[in-house]
């Protein structure tokens, strides 16, 4: 019997052991991806009680705070929905988005320990206060831009073409951070998607402002000159496929540049054709289409089918922005960042800088090279026919006096209504200072209704940066 | 070499020391301080242990010198734990505490020495009321957390199988004592095997329908694997048959996977033990609240006070050893565990020593049935197992338990008394 007890003890010596090797697995091995998962709320009971990164504007407006309370913090967004497109929100019930969510880290402050000092002091269990952030984001230029899109449904992006940064971006509708804990079950259902940012996730076709793709594509090509001359009747038939003038009109013999500037269709679709798909989608790709734009919060990618998809009349409807050419106004603002910046379009980018608790600069960014389309001359030439849009074309509304101010209007044709109104656009013309797309969802021309609109930011923009 | 008395105390001195700091350790989590909640903790828990070490001492001076010291490590974690969870319950806990040292001391007085093998001629009664006791919540309980264990007298709750659980491991050891020789002797070939008579498997086949009927009718697979895995333990010790092992282990399997089939109770506990994730929110979330705990303990743990434990239901009872995981880390954790293992390993040792059959087996079983509960709520709450509701010994807040527990104790100091070495002198110069 004694022999037998033996071996019982060594069973349960191993069922022993067994336990402390699964301890060992769950405790030092695999604890990293168990406290990942999503459920476990340790880490935001934690996160509450570390005062959490302040985020401001690039004029030292604050666009995110907190409130202490007892026993942790509050998140307070003082600027509501005029900025909550881009910081998001901190919720322990919905997670995060915008830069409280990419920049969490940063914003609790667990990055890295800066100092042997804070080292011993979250030894002793004292909280460090997180990292607070800069944003390139102008706030007086974030109002203006919120304020001037008013009940439209649109958006705005605003960019320095010199260096990629954000001076604005704002969207509509919008929801607003600071309680969106008792809104989210209407803001989720809401069909006009307020929680979606529409400068980088919507996707809309870009109408004439894809002209300025299709220009480059045949001027840096030498396909066409703006001198160059062209038949533009009301409309054209392409393999029994009707493409037309605004309102038909027949523009008789126009130049290459008239043709831009009074966005005749007629002319496009030829230049697009003779141009070939491959030449187009290639320019087009040039100018950051099919490829994910890098930046701070996830964008969408903007689209153009494949050249080998594409038969003619495709290639027509494509030149003048139309069929299955889809972009977010970000892409568009990088378009118009690439003509005002001799041919370069810079990386965008939304935050300036991270500073510690005791102000000390962790970490700075700058403008980065992220595209080049065209070469210089050809950026040039360009640039010179989107002033004469905004001179005598379909852009005046644009005009701003004593700036001289580049840009194209677009007018998308969309199967839900009036068509979306476009605009892209930079001044002053000869050293640019701030490029701007605007769209407004269904509301008629570019000219129209998109135009004023980015000619208020733009006076803001040259007000404020004087 | 040293005395029990003296080896025993200095052991409880370190277990003293023990329950003072931890005590004052939650209270320095909090702003607030040491308040007199730590300072009552830390004394109630030093004179109980010393009230404990006089009773042992007083009547049985031969007894094992550390089972007390083990038991009393793991009681002072879980009372500070308790204390730190829920500290409320914790004068409860205590008030146990003290009930259990008192009928452990009975036991020691009643059953002390060579007294204990009185008990085998109460087999019969025993093994009736603990047969009545284990099955009676089907007819009378209450159902809590999903499972049938509970009986309700008045205004307190009482889990019966922690009781039956001691009655029906001496009625085993009394009967495999009596029938050991029948039961392993009266062979047959089976080809090349040497195998038990059909005859004899009637034991066998008999736990094997109370078990199934505590898994299918109280819902409850921790008693019914703790009851037959005992079982199963003591016949083989009694035996040496592993053939019984082996019939009993198929036999639970395919009871088991029947169960599996036909109720869903029991696939919902499977499904959940193999992938918790699945459904983290709902039925999975016991567990998973459980290995979040775990995993956030890491090495060192967080600190006792400074975790958050208590997202996970039930943290006080079953879930306690998870608590420990995270505030005091894989250390804290491989402690305890190393903790059950040595009063294993002293339990088996005394049955070793023991001089008849009857004390072997009743250690045995006692220790066995001690030692898989313990495995069997650690593995459960590690998703080493699937996650069963049952008591870890010593540790969780509850009053049947604590009370089951000491009892075993002191029938365990019991039996050690009996069977350790006489000093030496007196028996050569008797001759």
């Amino acid at each position: 019997m004694n022999k037998r007890l033996g071996s019982l003890g060594i069973l349960f010596s191993i069922a022993f052991v067994m336990l402390i090797i699964n301890l060992t697995y769950l405790q030092v091995f695999t604890a990293r991806k168990i406290l990942s998962h999503s459920e476990n709320k340790r880490a935001l009971a934690q996160e509450a009680t570390i005062e959490r990164g302040k985020i401001l504007s690039s004029d030292d407006k604050l666009l995110a705070d907190n409130i202490a309370v007892e026993n942790g913090y509050v998140r307070t967004y003082p600027q509501g929905e005029i900025t909550s497109a881009l910081i998001g929100f901190n919720s322990s019930t919905y997670g995060r988005t915008g830069i409280e969510l990419v920049y969490n880290d940063y914003l609790l402050g667990q990055h890295e320990i800066s100092s042997i000092e804070d080292y011993f002091k979250e030894l002793s269990g004292e909280k460090i206060p997180g990292n607070d952030i800069t944003l390139t984001l102008n706030l007086s230029l974030q109002r203006e831009s919120f304020e001037a899109l008013g009940n439209n449904k649109g958006a705005v992006v605003a960019l320095d073409p010199k260096t990629g940064a954000v001076l604005a971006m704002a969207t509509s509708p919008t929801f607003d951070p600071n309680n969106i804990d008792e809104n989210w079950s209407v803001l989720v259902k809401d069909s006009t998607a307020p929680l979606i940012n529409r400068g980088i996730q919507g996707l809309y076709p870009p109408g004439s402002s894809f002209k300025i793709i299709t220009s480059s594509a045949a001027i840096n090509s030498g396909a066409a000159a703006p001198d160059s001359v062209y038949e533009s009747p009301g409309e054209i038939k392409i393999h029994g496929n009707i493409i037309s003038n605004y309102e038909k009109k027949d523009l008789g013999d126009i130049t290459f540049s008239e043709a831009f500037a009074l966005s005749a269709n007629t002319v496009f679709a030829q230049i697009g054709v003779e141009l070939g798909a491959e030449q187009l989608v290639d320019c087009a790709e040039g100018f950051g289409l099919n490829h994910q734009i890098p930046f701070d919060l996830s964008t969408k990618t903007s689209k153009i089918p494949s050249a080998d998809k594409m038969d003619d009349v495709d290639i027509a409807w494509s030149a003048i922005g139309q069929a299955d050419v889809l972009v977010t106004p970000l892409q568009m603002a990088l378009a118009g960042s690439s003509i005002a910046n001799k041919g370069i379009a810079m990386k965008p980018f939304l935050v300036k800088e991270v500073r510690d608790h005791r102000g000390i600069i962790i970490k700075e960014l700058e403008g980065k090279k992220w595209l080049k389309p065209i070469d210089e001359a050809t950026a040039s030439e360009i640039k010179n026919m989107m002033i004469k849009v905004v001179e005598d074309g379909t852009g005046k509304a644009a005009q701003i006096s004593d700036v001289s101010v580049a840009g194209k209007t677009g007018t998308a044709e969309v199967s839900t209504g009036e068509p979306h109104a476009w605009f892209v656009g930079f001044a002053p013309a000869e050293d640019p200072q701030i490029v701007v797309a605007v769209l407004v969802e269904n509301s008629g021309q570019g000219g129209r209704a998109a135009a004023p609109i980015a000619k208020k930011i733009i006076q803001k923009a040259l007000r404020v940066t004087e | 070499m040293l005395n029990n008395r003296i080896r025993e105390s200095s052991l409880l001195l370190l277990v003293f020391l023990f329950a003072i700091i931890g005590a004052i350790l939650v209270d320095l989590s909090d702003v607030s301080g040491v308040s007199l909640g730590a300072i009552f903790l830390a004394g109630i828990l030093s004179l109980l242990i010393l009230a404990a070490h006089l009773a042992n001492r007083f009547f049985l001076k031969e007894a094992d010198y550390s089972l007390l010291p083990c038991a009393f490590l793991l009681a002072s974690f879980g009372a500070i734990m308790i204390y730190r969870l829920k500290p409320s319950l914790v004068w409860f806990q205590l008030v146990w505490v003290g009930i259990g040292i008192l009928t452990m001391t009975f036991t020691l007085v009643f059953f002390g020495g060579k007294n204990y093998r009185v008990l085998e001629n109460y087999k019969y009664i025993c093994a009736l009321t603990g047969v009545v006791l284990l099955l009676s919540p089907i007819f009378f309980g209450r159902e809590i957390y999903g499972a049938k264990l509970w009986l309700r007298v008045g205004p307190f709750s009482f889990q019966p199988a922690e009781i039956a659980k001691l009655l029906v491991i001496i009625f085993l050891a009394a009967y495999l004592k009596e029938k050991s020789e029948l039961l392993s002797t009266s062979t047959r070939k089976l080809r090349n095997m040497v195998v038990p008579d059909i005859k004899h498997f009637g034991p066998l086949l008999i736990m094997w329908a109370i078990s199934l009927a505590i898994l299918v009718l109280e819902k409850d697979l921790g008693s019914s694997l703790l009851f037959f895995g005992t079982f199963l333990v003591m016949l083989y010790v009694a035996t040496g048959r592993i053939a019984y092992v082996a019939v009993g282990i198929a036999l639970f399997t395919v009871g088991g996977a029947a169960c599996y089939g036909i109720f869903p109770h029991i696939q919902t506990r499977v499904d959940i033990w193999l992938n918790p994730w699945l459904d983290a929110t709902g039925r999975g979330y016991q567990i998973v609240q459980s290995l979040f705990a775990i995993a956030s303990g890491g090495v060192s743990g967080t600190g006792i006070g400074l975790g958050y434990p208590s997202h996970i239901p039930a943290v006080h009872t079953d879930f306690i050893f998870s608590a420990i995981c995270e505030e005091l880390g894989f250390l804290g954790g491989a402690a305890v565990i190393l903790t059950y293992l040595l009063v294993t390993y002293r339990g088996l040792k005394i049955g070793l020593q023991a001089r008849d059959d009857f004390g072997k087996l009743l250690a045995v079983g006692l220790t066995s049935a001690f030692a898989i509960q313990s495995w069997i709520i650690m593995a459960g709450v590690t998703k080493l197992a699937p996650l069963t509701g049952i008591t870890l010994p010593f540790m969780s807040y509850g009053g049947s338990s604590i009370l089951s527990n000491f009892i075993l104790l002191g029938l365990l100091l019991s039996i050690s008394a009996e069977s350790s070495p006489k000093p030496s002198g007196g028996e050569i110069y008797g001759e």
